[in-house]
């Protein structure tokens, strides 16, 4: 370090050079700070995202600001290929389908500075008009959804299943964003205004995604193991996380070998994950966040006044499916393994004498209520129920109705669920399983999305859902979740009651729901992420992120905070505090002997009374309360990459694999022009043949030019040699 | 691509002492000797001056300040160098005694050789990060530099490697004849070469490149005349439309 800065040093001190200092490569330039690419995903029998070639690709910028500057970057420019870098809103479906065909572009940089954030277009999707088709329980039958026809998704561009082999990135830095549009684009590329192009040099970007997957997931699979054992390469990695479960009984079976077929628990689901075309941006409002805090405010009613369970339902399972953006992963894996006798867990006498959770399969299931996109400005406050074609639970349904009646709740089922079945639905994955279990879908749309940035980047809450945290508790969207929960309470607390029971009049806490959209769209070091953190999550475990925890369900070999902290709100709502262990992080562990209940250690939102520490309770990590909760997790990777042999070409599982990358780079900077260069080149072949030519004559001529030297101690020797001209080696004298 | 721009300003700045090496050093392994003990010599002096510029903490972002004594220490060096050689004289002569060569018979042949091995060297240092910055994919300009930097710069190092051959052959002849006003006008050229440069931040390439030839004119022609050059032999030599007899 010491020697590189001496040189350094010393080299601008010698050519003097460079003014300010810095190196000229940081003058040549700038780096293009970003905020997500789009990567290459594959399933077990395509490739889709983008990657680019080894090194990274380098284009001319053009800004696309309007239609125009499409049209003229792909019929007009001459300098391609060109690197698009495009306004939110122009960055369509359509648009990047008309740019990968021309084969004229690079790379597209999407700008989404401060001043375009809200800049969307009227509806866009970066999924498929048919989210999850070919998992779908319709999937060439009755119901299946017709892209051409009333999709679902009608805004869906299906951007998500297209390969590109140029990359995308995503900045919203400001700085970046007014250097490619200032001194980037209007100072040197900027077109005349007689439409023709400005001379080089041009303002250029190099941008580097280099993915390692090809193919398809089995291929990359069978790469990645290949037997290697001086250098192992790993290609890709499986899509998989944990979904998060929690009864709201605990049970405790004498043995839980036998598996009751008694359909009577009721399940609540909810997905936990979405996905954009950009890694670390999946910030979805309406899909997925207004159905977890929905579930979540639903779990706290039942919890605070359960219902007895005297009746033909026994208990209540709540669950938060993680993965089922990528075909259905999650509840894919979850009736696999009820199927298996793995769910909850395997039945294990020797290690769990003292009772486990009894094994549970979809003949226990009752009924499925899933909370599906609950609101979006364009919804407004009306929900729909969808059932399936072959739905046999009307009663179920009036009752759902009349619960929603009242609590002033605006629900009416949907009109198309008798010819056009369940929407894109977790529940979908269970019906494949068993098709005679009733199940309801709640959702904001009747005959498709109302969403109109379903899985995409402009799905935020302030655009989508004109929510606003300041607007506190009486705001639209936190009133209609509100009441979604209290009414799905209501409900199923009536279910799962004896007849005498009498129903308590559920009322949702509306501050507590507006302070969880607050946690999940907004700002994740909020009081309640803070209340339910312990020593695995932020702050203690890194700090927290400026924006909002990502929902995309990730690589299985790591574990997301979206979903950590889902867990725990679910365990904290749900679960009861053992006042004993209070600020006592290290005895907060529950007997091992059993699997029923597990402790969880939690801040809580205030301090123990009694907290002694030396730090104060918001900084130390053994401040706190310990729940003991029913919540646990499951893996939500797919069963493709559990059974052993899977054939990947099949359908029958989700398969979603996600590439390795190793550097992301992006830079800016001018090209100088070609002719130039060219030029360059021969001015140096010239000067090297001439210099030859030249030094080649002197020093044939040296001896008749120059005098022999006349310094004393070597005249004579000189003296010699020239008269002799031609030299002992039998060459003339050198220069 | 630009590969071109580097291979253009590599053949510009390095071509002529690389045909300077490949027709007059490469056949005689001593002067190769020689030519990497001058280089060596000349990384001395920028060890020394690296030593000096960061020990002087508060003047380091003069860039005035390190060329000043950067020369300063170049050009002792060079009369280091100078002194070794002449010491070393005779025992050098004993041992390349059954060598073809003729370069400790030949003063004029050992001063070229020693300054071309500090011109190389001193070159190859100047211009080593923006040969390496040229090779792109980027070009300079967002500040408004000229599209032609890497060609001026290359120029520069071309008359800056030839500059200090003739400095070289100068210096020695100059010592060895006690001229040493001599070896003041090499200072003088040395100094005014290097802070002429100092106007490139400023973007005035032609206050410094022409110069810079017009150094290298002179220099040329005080060393052509230091070496016991004859103009007018010079001239017959020249090609002429009947040539007559050498």
């Amino acid at each position: 370090m010491l020697v590189r800065g001496f040189l350094t040093g010393l080299l601008l001190a010698l050519l003097a050079a460079l003014a300010t200092g810095k190196r000229l490569k940081d003058r040549m330039y700038q780096p293009l700070i970003t905020h997500g690419f789009c990567f290459r995903r594959t399933n077990g029998t395509h490739q889709f995202g983008c990657s680019n070639s080894m090194g990274g690709d380098v284009g001319v910028v053009h800004v696309l600001f309007a239609e125009s500057d499409l049209d003229w970057m792909l019929e007009q420019g001459p300098h391609w290929p060109y690197m698009a870098v495009v306004r939110p809103s122009l960055f369509t479906g359509a648009n990047v389908e008309r740019m990968k065909r021309s084969g004229k572009i690079a790379g597209i940089v999407v700008v989404m500075n401060e001043a375009l954030a809200n800049d969307a277009p009227d509806g866009y999707s970066d999924d498929q008009s048919c989210p999850n088709q070919l998992s779908s329980l319709y999937w060439d039958s009755q119901g299946q959804c017709d892209p051409d026809e009333a999709p679902w998704n009608p805004n869906g561009s299906g951007m998500l299943l297209e390969s590109f082999d140029f990359p995308i990135f995503l900045t919203r830095h400001e700085n970046t964003t007014q250097f490619l549009l200032e001194d980037c684009f209007n100072a040197f590329n900027k077109p005349h205004e007689d439409g023709s192009a400005r001379d080089w040099p041009l303002c250029a970007v190099e941008l580097d995604a280099h993915m390692y997957s090809a193919v398809s997931t089995e291929t990359c699979l069978r790469r990645s193991n290949l037997v290697n054992t001086l250098n192992p390469v790993k290609f890709c990695d499986e899509l998989g996380d944990f979904s998060y479960f929690t009864f709201l009984k605990a049970e405790n079976t004498s043995d839980p070998s036998i598996v009751e077929e008694d359909q009577s628990v009721i399940v609540v689901s909810s997905q936990l994950d979405s996905i954009t075309l950009f890694d670390l941006n999946e910030f979805g409002a309406d899909s997925p966040i207004t159905s977890i805090v929905a579930l979540l405010e639903t779990a706290r009613l039942l919890a605070v006044n359960p219902p007895d369970f005297q009746g033909d339902v026994s208990n209540i399972l709540f669950s938060l499916l993680f993965g089922e953006a990528f075909d259905y992963m999650a509840s894919q894996r979850l009736v696999y393994d009820m199927a298996e006798n793995q769910f909850p867990r395997k039945y294990d006498a020797e290690k769990y004498p003292h009772g486990q959770k009894p094994l549970f399969n979809v003949t226990r299931i009752n009924q499925i209520v899933e909370i599906g996109q609950l609101f979006n400005q364009k919804s407004g406050q009306k929900v729909f129920a969808h059932t399936d074609t072959e739905f046999q639970g009307q009663e179920l349904l009036n009752d759902l109705l009349s619960a929603a009646r009242r609590h002033q709740l605006d629900l009416s089922a949907a009109t198309v669920s008798p010819s056009k079945g369940l929407p894109p639905a977790s529940s979908q994955s269970i019906l494949k399983a068993q098709r005679d279990i009733p199940a309801m879908v709640i959702t904001d749309f009747d005959d498709q999305y109302t969403n109109p940035y379903y899985h995409s980047l402009f799905d935020r809450p302030k655009s989508n859902l004109n929510y606003d945290h300041d607007q506190g508790p009486d705001q639209e969207v936190v009133q209609h979740i509100g009441r979604v929960a209290s009414t799905l309470a209501d409900y199923l607390f009536e279910k799962a009651s004896s007849s005498r029971a009498r129903v308590p009049t559920f009322q949702a806490n509306y501050t507590l729901v507006n302070e969880l959209l607050y946690c999940y769209l907004v700002k994740p070091a909020c009081p309640l992420f803070l209340a339910v953190a312990n020593k695995e999550t932020p702050p203690f475990y890194d700090p927290f992120p400026i924006d909002p925890f990502p929902q995309y369900v990730g690589v299985d070999i790591k574990t997301q905070f979206h979903g950590i902290f889902s867990h725990h709100l679910l365990a904290y709502f749900t679960g009861e505090i053992v006042e004993e262990l209070t600020n006592n992080l290290e005895d907060c562990q529950a007997p091992d002997d059993q699997d029923v209940f597990s402790y969880m250690f939690l801040k809580g939102e205030s301090a123990p009374s009694n907290w002694t520490g030396e730090k104060p309770c918001n900084e130390s990590v053994s401040c706190g309360y310990c729940f003991k909760t029913l919540s646990f997790r499951k893996e939500s990777k797919s069963p493709a990459f559990v059974i052993e042999g899977y054939d990947f070409k099949s359908l029958n599982y989700s398969s979603w694999a996600e590439s390795v990358w190793k550097s992301v780079n992006a830079r800016i900077f001018l090209k100088g022009a070609p002719s130039l260069e060219a030029g360059f080149f021969a001015i140096g072949v010239i000067v090297f043949v001439f210099s030859l030519v030249i030094v080649f004559w002197l020093n044939r001529h040296a001896s008749e030019i120059f005098e022999p030297g006349t310094r004393t101690n070597s005249t004579e020797s000189s003296a010699t040699t020239v008269s002799t001209a031609g030299g002992a080696a039998g060459r003339p004298i050198a220069l | 691509m630009t590969a071109l721009t580097f291979f253009g300003a590599a053949l510009t700045a390095f071509g002529p002492a690389l045909s300077l090496f490949v027709l007059t050093i490469a056949h005689d392994p001593v002067r190769i000797i020689v030519l990497i003990l001058s280089a060596f010599f000349w990384l001395l002096s920028l060890l020394f001056s690296s030593l000096f510029w960061t020990a002087v903490y508060p003047l380091q972002h003069v860039l005035a300040f390190g060329l000043v004594f950067s020369i300063l220490f170049q050009e002792l060096f060079r009369f280091f160098l100078y002194l070794m050689l002449r010491k070393a004289d005779r025992v050098m002569r004993k041992l390349t005694e059954n060598e073809h060569t003729q370069i400790f018979s030949h003063p004029h042949i050992l001063a070229y050789v020693v300054g071309l091995g500090f011109g190389i060297m001193s070159g190859a240092f100047s211009l080593v990060n923006v040969l390496a910055d040229s090779v792109g994919p980027g070009t300079v300009g967002f500040q408004g530099e000229s599209q032609n930097f890497f060609m001026i710069s290359a120029s520069l190092g071309l008359a800056l490697i030839l500059c200090h051959t003739f400095w070289g052959v100068i210096t020695f002849v100059a010592f060895d004849d006690k001229k040493y006003h001599w070896v003041a006008a090499v200072w003088i050229l040395h100094y005014l070469f290097s802070c002429l440069t100092l106007f490139n931040p400023s973007g005035w390439y032609v206050a410094s490149v022409l110069p810079a030839y017009i150094n290298l004119g002179v220099s040329g022609a005080l060393a052509f005349s230091c070496a016991g050059g004859s103009w007018s032999r010079l001239i017959q030599c020249l090609p002429r439309p009947s040539p007559t007899p050498a």
